[in-house]
């Protein structure tokens, strides 16, 4: 049973500088009228309600300001909040759109306790512009339904149901119906419901009802799903008076990390991906993220690592007024091999050149540096694919072979390659003089050079992989030529002459050496 | 005068850089697979080093890379490390991207090669630099296609100072109008060559025109035409004599024409032309 907080607000815009003239709403589109979704306190007091159309609201109170609700503003903003509340516990879930259910079990002793927490959490949040209301319970579902219509309140662990016995049947979330038909059963509050037998309910309104009930009363007990998975292994450092300079970051990382390595080594393992949030006084988190193709737990590449991270960042880092949290997660571990001492220094050179990768992709891309897997197909252009030099492993395992590349096409012994060194990703079209029907050519015009063909090879026939297509692409007939100046080009001509066309292509597909 | 004497007694730093700077390949060469080459570069490709691989045209960049390959065969029989190859985007959309089955054929083993594209010079100079200076490489070959001023005399010594640090052997690939100065130990020149055919007028083995431009350990001014065997590994030269003399194809003459007179002087004249023809084309 973990402690719950909900909080439940009403959004309110900070507006222009100028002091609003009336009192504010936002509408909203529905049932073909423009009506009233958020209200401002004024608005409350002057009896506007949810649901009402804007022009019976004019109606009402002329001097009102209406404004467009903008739903991706107020999402994301919401999910701003959320990585704020990061720092108190990583299990943040949204509520809905105005909401949030943070599990707070075992972090609250870090804050002073719950209540300082929830006082803590309040005083930040105000201080944002926003108007909350905060409910800690036994259950994310009983936390939330007194925060939504209880007004919030710290309810000791066991007390739920007491807690939640003033609260209508309207926190049950079933609809209109049904808390009409609750009503005039006499039934109002959940404390009614409480005392009654659940079978009947169940039989009156389906099964959905006394679960529900046994949720909000705290009987029930599910988890909620948080918006990022909990990381195997997570260190953190607050600071009284909040850091800006780099050095003092990068100086903390230093030391997050080395406590990392020792919470890993302790299970034997390393870290495969790592993550630096720096939570900035204001609210605003920043996240950098790193990976490595070995596990690692040492400090040092790491730091170097991320050193590159924010070398080649193209938004650089703003601390604002400072950073008052700065937290260090191990995203992905895996175990780690301890480097043997080989008598040829073969595992260093390995952990090496597995840095040197690191460094690489950190720095140009993931898909920057890259190495050749074999492919099962004969079409020249893909017959390899090029896999990012961190999943090459995984790459060559999924394939199933033991440590040999499949094989491409060698050629006889004693014969020169039958494949070029450079292929074009698309073959390029030329004009080619040929002999019917299968000749090589006699000279091609390629990007406005004649080359005379003095040596030619071919046909060598590449069907297109029939079982793969409706419609049949023409065959290649490839031929390998050298020209008067001694370059080696790899043509082919497209379609069979008068067999699938009349008006055989050409095309070079790629250069010998 | 003592203090004179003092500022000119050499430190013992100051000797060891000097004779560090004479000694010629502190990690090895890397043989070519023929004695003349060999001998013109004092043994071989130096190890650790930098070398220059230029171009004047980039329909020449295909026979580069291709010398390229057959140095990281040889460097691979040596010692077998995994290598590095960069090369930028835009090389890929201009003359083709690297095949990995024509890189197999013609030598170096592809499981232990890694391939870095990157956007723009300075990227690559960057990556070519951390990578010289990683002890577990053995080759860096470094693609350049468009330099836009950006290589210049220092970045190349850089280079060359990592590459002797770390035992690393840089392969710069260019393609330019003019090479640009550089620290590398050996610059050539390689352009296609043609081909001793095979059966059936069959395009032979890849065969390259070396010009050794420069070179810290003998003259320069040599021009070499070898052929690669994959299967040997090795870069064999081919001497004038066996080159064909004719690279264009020949025009048949036509039926009616007698082809020689029926007696023997103008015959003659006629063959003693032909044979100057051939002379001026081979």
């Amino acid at each position: 049973m973990g402690r719950q907080a909900a909080t439940s607000k009403q959004i309110t815009h900070r507006l222009s500088r100028a002091p609003a003239k009336g009192p504010t709403v936002f509408i909203e589109k529905q049932r073909s009228a423009m009506r009233l979704v958020a209200l401002s306190r004024e608005a409350v007091a002057q009896n506007l309600e949810h649901g009402l159309t804007l022009a019976d609201a004019r109606a009402r109170v002329p001097n009102l300001v209406a404004m467009e609700r903008d739903m991706v503003a107020d999402a994301d903003w919401l999910e701003r909040l959320a990585d704020f509340c990061d720092r108190y516990t990583p299990l943040v879930a949204l509520d809905e759109e105005d909401g949030l259910i943070m599990d707070i079990t075992g972090c609250a002793h870090l804050f002073g306790g719950e209540a300082a927490l929830r006082e803590d959490l309040a005083q930040r949040l105000t201080h944002a512009g926003m108007t909350l209301v905060s409910a800690l319970a036994g259950t994310p579902d009983a936390a939330r339904a007194i925060a939504r219509f209880g007004g919030g309140a710290i309810v000791p662990a066991g007390n739920e149901p007491d807690a939640a016995a003033p609260l209508s049947v309207d926190a049950l979330d079933m609809g209109h119906e049904t808390a009409r038909a609750l009503s005039r059963a006499g039934l109002a509050t959940l404390g009614d419901l409480a005392s009654r037998p659940r079978t009947p309910l169940a039989a009156r309104f389906g099964q959905a009802l006394p679960t529900k009930l046994a949720r909000l009363l705290g009987e029930d007990d599910i988890s909620i799903t948080p918006r990022r998975p909990l990381p195997p292994c997570t260190v953190e450092r607050r600071f009284g008076e909040p850091i800006g300079r780099e050095e003092d970051v990068m100086a903390t990382l230093a030391h997050l990390m080395g406590e990392a390595g020792s919470m890993l080594e302790a299970r034997g393992e390393g870290g495969r991906a790592f993550e630096l949030s720096l939570f900035r006084t204001d609210g605003a988190v920043r996240r950098l993220r790193v990976e490595t193709s070995l596990a690692l737990r040492q400090a040092g590449p790491i730091v170097r690592l991320f050193q590159d991270r924010i070398d080649t960042l193209a938004d650089p880092l703003d601390p604002g007024f400072g950073y008052d949290l700065i937290r260090l997660a191990v995203l992905v571990s895996a175990p780690f091999e301890q480097p043997q001492v080989s008598l040829d220094g073969h595992q260093a050179a390995l952990a090496d050149i597995a840095a040197l990768i690191d460094r690489l992709t950190t720095r140009l891309g993931r898909e920057a540096v890259l190495r050749f897997v074999a492919s099962d197909t004969h079409i020249p252009e893909r017959a390899v694919y090029m896999v990012p030099a961190k999943d090459y492993e995984d790459a060559r395992k999924a394939q199933g072979d033991d440590g040999e590349n499949k094989s491409w096409p060698a050629p006889l012994p004693g014969d020169p390659p039958s494949r070029p060194i450079h292929l074009f990703e698309h073959p390029q079209p030329i004009e080619a003089v040929a002999e019917i029907p299968d000749g090589p050519p006699l000279k091609f015009r390629w990007r406005r050079v004649l080359h005379e063909v003095a040596r030619a090879e071919g046909p060598e026939r590449i069907a297109p992989e029939w079982w793969q297509q409706d419609t049949p692409l023409p065959t290649r007939d490839y031929y390998r030529v050298e020209d008067a100046d001694g370059r080696r080009f790899w043509l082919f001509r497209e379609g069979l002459y008068q067999r699938e066309t009349n008006q055989p292509s050409w095309f070079v597909h790629g250069v010998f050496a | 005068m003592q203090q004179q004497t003092l500022a000119q007694k050499p430190t013992l730093e100051a000797l060891k850089r000097v004779c560090a700077q004479d000694q010629p390949a502190p990690h090895g060469h890397i043989s070519l697979g023929t004695e003349e080459l060999d001998e013109a570069v004092g043994g071989g490709l130096a190890r650790g080093a930098l070398h220059d691989l230029y171009a004047p045209h980039t329909t020449s960049l295909a026979a580069m890379a291709g010398f390229a390959c057959g140095i990281l065969q040889r460097s691979g029989k040596l010692d077998p490390k995994p290598s590095l190859w960069v090369r930028q985007h835009v090389a890929s959309f201009e003359v083709g991207r690297l095949h990995a089955p024509g890189f197999t054929q013609l030598g170096p083993v592809l499981d232990t090669l890694v391939l870095v594209n990157t956007r723009t010079v300075a990227d690559l100079l960057a990556a070519g630099l951390e990578a010289a200076r990683c002890t577990a490489l053995g080759t860096v070959v470094l693609e350049l296609w468009n330099r836009a001023g950006e290589l210049d005399l220092t970045i190349t010594r850089r280079l060359a100072l990592a590459a002797e640090q770390s035992g690393v052997t840089v392969l710069m690939l260019q393609v330019a109008a003019q090479p640009l100065p550089s620290a590398a130990i050996t610059r050539w020149q390689v352009t296609p060559a043609p081909s001793r055919p095979m059966a059936a007028n069959a395009p032979g083995h890849p065969s390259f025109d070396l010009t050794l431009l420069r070179n810290r350990a003998g003259k320069t001014g040599q021009r070499w035409r070898v052929e690669w065997q994959h299967e040997t590994g090795q870069f064999q030269s081919v001497p004038s004599s066996s080159r064909t003399a004719l690279s264009r194809r020949l025009v048949s003459l036509s039926g009616s024409r007698p082809v020689g007179p029926p007696d023997g002087k103008a015959g003659s004249y006629q063959q003693a032309d032909y044979a100057q023809a051939l002379a001026r084309t081979g």
